[in-house]
């Protein structure tokens, strides 16, 4: 009987001890609209992401509708997209910050999703705001412009690259999975091979 | 007392490859770019289990000729891998102990004193067999 109860102020213990460490890594104001799934799912998932990144970009088009159908759309993974804009890149920055603009704008999704898929084109002319433009109204144009200059955007991406270069993220795009309390790093210069990723979730979720 | 902390490192390896999913090893092994996928599945699934009965050997003692000669072959092969991905710029996951830990100096240092270890372990396996044992007149 007492076993019993050591057992359950343990699991209870854990608990808490992982909420909290949600709470302190992962504050709020560090997450506006850069996430896919549920919070509650067993699994988080951080994306360390550029997107003016080949690789990113080859992740977001093969690997995400992969992860998004076996295991967001299930609630078994949560994703969080991390800012990461690499200095090699010299538009991943202004992207960043754009991204960020519009995902206070409530339109995250649709902004990452234009962004990559017109890589080619603004990762040439730089052209990331008129890129981006096409999803606001004029008005929300001027707002978009604002916001990626502002100091909320700014503290975000800085958040977002002072976590990577304390794990340290060694290129993107950069996996962080988190199960229970322990963090599997995975990615930077070493290629995500789906096949690969999918028995690692998988393995996780039996644990 | 070197083979038996060589033993423990081993042991030590196989468990933090055996704990985690066996894709998180394959992962850290197809970054090497060495095999095909299905010799990545194999080996990642096989090496931990062997590390841990070649660990116990070597703790135990057992057919010390052969542990300790396989243990430092097995070791020149992971350090071969180590120094050629360090000299082509890949900035991998070594893959000795689980996730995380990126190909460094300390790496190579460290996994080089392995071997020089292990090495030193098989010279002596073989010359203490060799040796003439004493006579009781």
């Amino acid at each position: 009987m007492s076993g019993v109860v050591y057992y359950m102020n343990m699991k209870l213990f854990a608990a808490s001890a992982a909420l909290l460490m949600t709470c302190t890594a992962f504050g709020a104001d560090s997450i506006s609209g850069n996430t896919y799934g549920s919070p509650k799912a067993p699994i988080m998932m951080e994306v360390f992401s550029d997107f003016q990144c080949p690789g990113c970009k080859s992740f977001h088009d093969e690997e995400m509708p992969l992860l998004m159908k076996d295991f967001v759309d299930s609630g078994k993974v949560y994703i969080i997209y991390r800012y990461f804009p690499l200095d090699m890149h010299p538009y991943g920055r202004k992207a960043a910050d754009f991204v960020c603009a519009a995902a206070h704008l409530g339109k995250y999704h649709d902004a990452s999703n234009l962004l990559f898929a017109q890589q080619n084109l603004w990762g040439q002319s730089g052209k990331v705001e008129e890129t981006l433009d096409n999803l606001f109204t004029a008005g929300q144009q001027k707002e978009l412009h604002e916001l990626a200059s502002s100091p909320t955007c700014q503290a975000e991406i800085k958040h977002d690259i002072d976590e990577g270069k304390a794990i340290p993220v060694t290129g993107t795009p950069f996996l962080m999975i988190t199960h229970r309390l322990h963090r599997y790093p995975i990615g930077g210069a070493e290629p995500l091979n789906y096949q690969l990723l999918k028995p690692v979730l998988d393995g996780l979720l039996t644990k | 007392m070197l083979r038996v902390i060589l033993g423990l490192i081993f042991v030590y390896a196989a468990y933090t490859k055996l704990r985690d999913p066996w894709a998180l090893f394959a992962m850290a092994i197809d970054s090497y770019g060495i095999l095909p996928l299905r010799w990545v599945e194999f080996v990642a699934k096989t090496l931990p289990w062997f590390e841990l009965i070649l660990g116990l050997a070597l703790i135990l003692g057992a057919v010390r000729k052969v542990t300790t000669t396989v243990t430092a072959l097995l070791l020149l092969v992971f350090f071969s891998l180590i120094l050629r991905a360090h000299f082509k710029g890949q900035e991998i996951n070594c893959g000795c102990f689980g996730p995380g830990e990126v190909i460094s100096w300390k790496t190579m240092l460290r996994d080089g004193s392995m071997v020089a270890g292990a090495i030193f372990v098989t010279v002596m396996a073989f010359v203490r067999r060799n040796r003439p044992r004493a006579t009781n007149v």
